[in-house]
């Protein structure tokens, strides 16, 4: 059978340019463009076999069962009417054959004629149950013509066929067809593989300029969203957002460094003038030893503001996520509650306790634990005397927000941005013993949840708000 | 009593030696983690004080685990730098009792080292403890002075527990807001201290001796005899 | 290998046998004489195809008035009758 198509080469670009070197041929953009032309040509060989098969193909069987039909019909006469209606009939065929298409040839059991209209019986056709392709000479036109052979009773044969024209003429058509197909994929290929390796370039240009200037230094750069919201744009939103965050923990870093050399020389200074002082000066040996417990006593205030730095560094680097899981808020403040009311009474003011039964939050207990255990020193400490502090636990929609509030100096509205940052100290805390990490603390721990501080001013005083999402509201994993 | 010291610093280990000595025990050093697991597991302490980082490749982490692989028992206290929660999880989960972070003052490690080595000495199950006329029953959680009963907060109660059952030892105030709160931070305000006095104010004040004393630089202490 | 229904000698063979059905017939509708004359003209004319066409076509129309009633004119190539007569 000539069912025979011309496989496109895949992958003309790589071979195109293969001359120019590895380097080429390492880029993923060319890399991209040749999988797609690749796949552009392979649908189009694989749209061309299925058209074959329902145009052609099915002709083909249609023919082929026209013939089987015939034959039937055929050897039903020869049952009836024996070798001569048999004659008769396939003479009846013949005349009637207006497509003339046609072919009949009764034989012998010594393969000679004995009617029907091809002159001899074919060398080629050699047997049943098989289809033969058979070139023939119809008025002088050159045609295939599909043919079968079926054996009658008495070694007689009897050969039916169709020609094929239909058949022929589509196979001469598409093939001729097939070098204009192939140019037509072959360009769009070419042309689909460019679009696709400029469109690559223009993107990875952009991540990777971005990603240049911040490597070398300029971090206001981000890289620019097309607007389309599309795969790309979310991929250069990502960045951005991990590139905000490790400028604000930059941030945080040059401002602790900053913070550190101010804050921290004081008392350094402090306790090496006492040493000094005492080691040059002191008269008695129990001068020496009031000058040294004081000097270790500055020491002391000096680890603990690293503790607390450090403890600040830690929730914010995230690392005690690993410690999250669900408790029960209600006790838990309720215990802190009862650790500063007594506090809050020896300073003849009061802590009003607001918490429902039950709480269950999602989390790192200790952290929570610490940050309102500070919201709670921080409004005792500015408590004035005969004020209330109170500390109120609500269940929001998707958060559990923690209240604590005081009736003290406050904080203006305008540093309540600038008070979560370390070691800001308002002027209200000046005279008030601290080293300004509290609430920075708190922030942090915030934030390790997901959660916010919110400050607002209690006319007077401060209310602070913890916000937790709720276990719910927390992303799984 | 009988206390190894495994430290690497110089300073730091003559000083921890130095004070306990003054305090009356008896101890030994070893300065890097090879001298200290040998000396540890030949020989028998009452308490081992272990830093974490050491020379000689093998860190205290690993001494405590050998040690309790061996299934000794010996009451062991994390000296250590390595001040992070996860850190401080790891060396108690290891099987260490109790940890410290350096820097620390002298009278926190002592007041540690004593409870500890303590209450490695056989601790039968009681229900009533008793300082000369005070009187705690653990069933009934009631508290009698001089035959009289006395009405405490349950917190109350058990800060005068834990004072109690560390009778004629230092307990600081770290101590305390471990063991009767189990809170692990520095709350800023002195709030231990104003506990201790509502305490007081129950237990002391309507009585002539006073039970609880406050010990200077270090924390409070309970019993008869003033401190 | 040739066919040999595509030669002058087959659609003589035809005429012959349209020619006879068409004598014998009792009313031999005009266009069908015309359409057999035509069929032999174009044979010896050497278009031995359209010849061979037109007489096979007549000879359906004769077979099937012989056989029924007349029939709506078939189309130009109409479908083959598999069944056979």
């Amino acid at each position: 059978m000539n069912r025979r198509l011309v496989a496109p080469t895949p992958g003309p670009e790589t071979h195109a340019h293969g001359g120019r070197g590895g380097a080429f041929l390492r880029s993923a953009g060319v890399r991209f463009a040749a999988i797609y032309a690749a796949l552009l040509s392979l649908s189009a060989i694989a749209l061309a076999v299925s058209l074959w098969w329902a145009t052609v193909g099915l002709l083909d069987r249609k023919t082929e069962q026209e013939i089987l039909t015939d034959s039937q019909a055929l050897a039903l006469r020869w049952d009836e009417a024996g070798l001569a209606g048999l004659v008769a009939a396939v003479d009846e065929r013949l005349a009637r054959d207006i497509e003339d298409d046609k072919i009949y040839l009764l034989a012998d059991p010594s393969n000679r004629r004995i009617s029907g209209n091809l002159s001899r019986w074919p060398a080629e056709v050699i047997g049943q149950k098989m289809w033969y392709d058979l070139p023939i000479a119809r008025a002088g036109a050159r045609l295939l013509s599909r043919v079968a052979q079926f054996d009658l009773p008495g070694g007689f044969h009897l050969l039916v066929g169709r020609d094929i024209v239909v058949h022929t003429r589509l196979l001469s058509l598409l093939t001729g067809a097939l070098p204009w197909a192939l140019g037509v994929v072959l360009v769009m290929a070419g042309l689909g593989a460019l679009l696709v390796r400029d469109l690559f370039r223009r993107m990875l240009a952009n991540v990777s300029a971005t990603a240049a200037a911040i490597a070398g230094g300029d971090f206001t750069q981000r890289v620019r969203l097309s607007g389309k919201g599309d795969e790309f744009d979310q991929l250069a939103e990502t960045i951005n957002e991990m590139l905000d965050r490790i400028v604000r923990l930059m941030e945080g870093v040059r401002q602790v460094s900053n913070a550190i050399a101010h804050d921290l020389r004081t008392p350094i200074a402090r306790a090496r003038s006492r040493l000094e002082d005492a080691s040059l000066h002191a008269e008695s040996p129990a001068e020496l030893h009031a000058a040294i417990d004081r000097a270790t006593a500055d020491l002391d205030g000096i680890a603990k503001v690293f503790q607390a730095l450090l403890r600040i560094a830690e929730i914010e680097a995230g690392a005690r996520r690993s410690a999250f899981a669900g408790f029960d808020l209600a006790p838990l403040l309720s215990d802190l509650a009862e650790l500063y009311e007594a506090v809050a009474e020896e300073r003849e003011s009061r802590l009003d306790t607001d918490v429902p039964e039950h709480l269950p939050a999602y989390g790192d207990a200790a952290m929570i634990q610490q940050a309102v255990a500070n919201l709670l020193d921080n409004a005792v400490k500015f408590s004035p005397t005969g004020g209330i502090v109170r500390l109120v636990a609500t269940v929001q929609p998707n958060a559990i927000e923690i209240s604590v509030i005081d009736h003290g100096p406050g904080i203006p509205s305008d540093d309540h941005a600038r008070v979560t940052e370390r070691f800001f100290r308002g002027e209200a805390a000046r005279s008030t013993p601290g080293a300004g990490l509290g609430l920075a603390l708190v922030q942090a721990v915030a934030q390790l949840h997901g959660g916010t501080l919110r400050l607002s001013d209690a006319a007077p005083g401060l209310c602070a708000v913890l916000s937790l999402p709720l276990p719910d509201a927390q992303p799984h994993g | 009593m009988r206390i190894l010291v495994v430290e690497d610093d110089k300073d730091v280990a003559g000083f921890v030696v130095r004070g306990l000595r003054e305090a009356g025990h008896v101890v030994e050093h070893a300065s890097n983690g090879r001298d200290g697991l040998f000396m540890a597991v030949s020989e028998s302490y009452d308490a081992v004080i272990l830093d974490r980082m050491l020379p000689g490749g093998v860190d205290g982490l690993s001494i405590l685990e050998t040690l309790r692989a061996q299934k000794h028992t010996v009451p062991v206290l994390f000296l250590s730098a390595l001040a992070d929660v996860d850190e401080r999880v790891r060396g108690l989960k290891a099987g260490g009792d109790d940890y410290l972070t350096k820097p620390f003052a002298f009278a926190e490690l002592l007041a540690r080292v004593e409870a500890l080595a303590r209450r490695g000495k056989g601790d039968a199950p009681v229900v009533k403890l008793i300082v000369e006329d005070l009187e705690l029953d653990l069933l009934s959680r009631q508290v009698k002075r001089a035959g009289q009963k006395i009405d405490l907060q349950p917190r109350e109660f058990r800060l005068l527990e834990y004072l109690i059952r560390h009778a004629g030892q230092v307990v600081t105030r770290t101590m305390l807001l471990e063991g009767v709160w189990d809170y692990h931070f520095d709350p800023q305000t002195n709030v231990i201290d104003v506990h201790i006095s509502r305490l007081r104010q129950k237990i002391d004040k309507p009585f002539p001796v006073p039970l609880i004393h406050t010990v200077r630089n270090a924390g409070y202490m309970l019993r008869a005899e003033p401190v | 290998m040739s066919v040999t229904t595509d030669t002058l000698e087959y659609c003589l063979q035809l005429h012959g046998r349209v020619d006879e059905m068409v004598r014998v017939a009792a009313t031999p509708p005009p266009e069908l004489t015309s359409l057999a004359t035509e069929g032999r003209r174009l044979c010896e004319q050497g278009q031995l195809r359209g010849g061979i066409l037109r007489l096979r076509r007549a000879l359906m129309l004769l077979l099937d008035q012989k056989h029924g009633p007349p029939q709506p004119q078939p189309p130009p190539l109409p479908p083959v009758d598999g069944a056979g007569p």
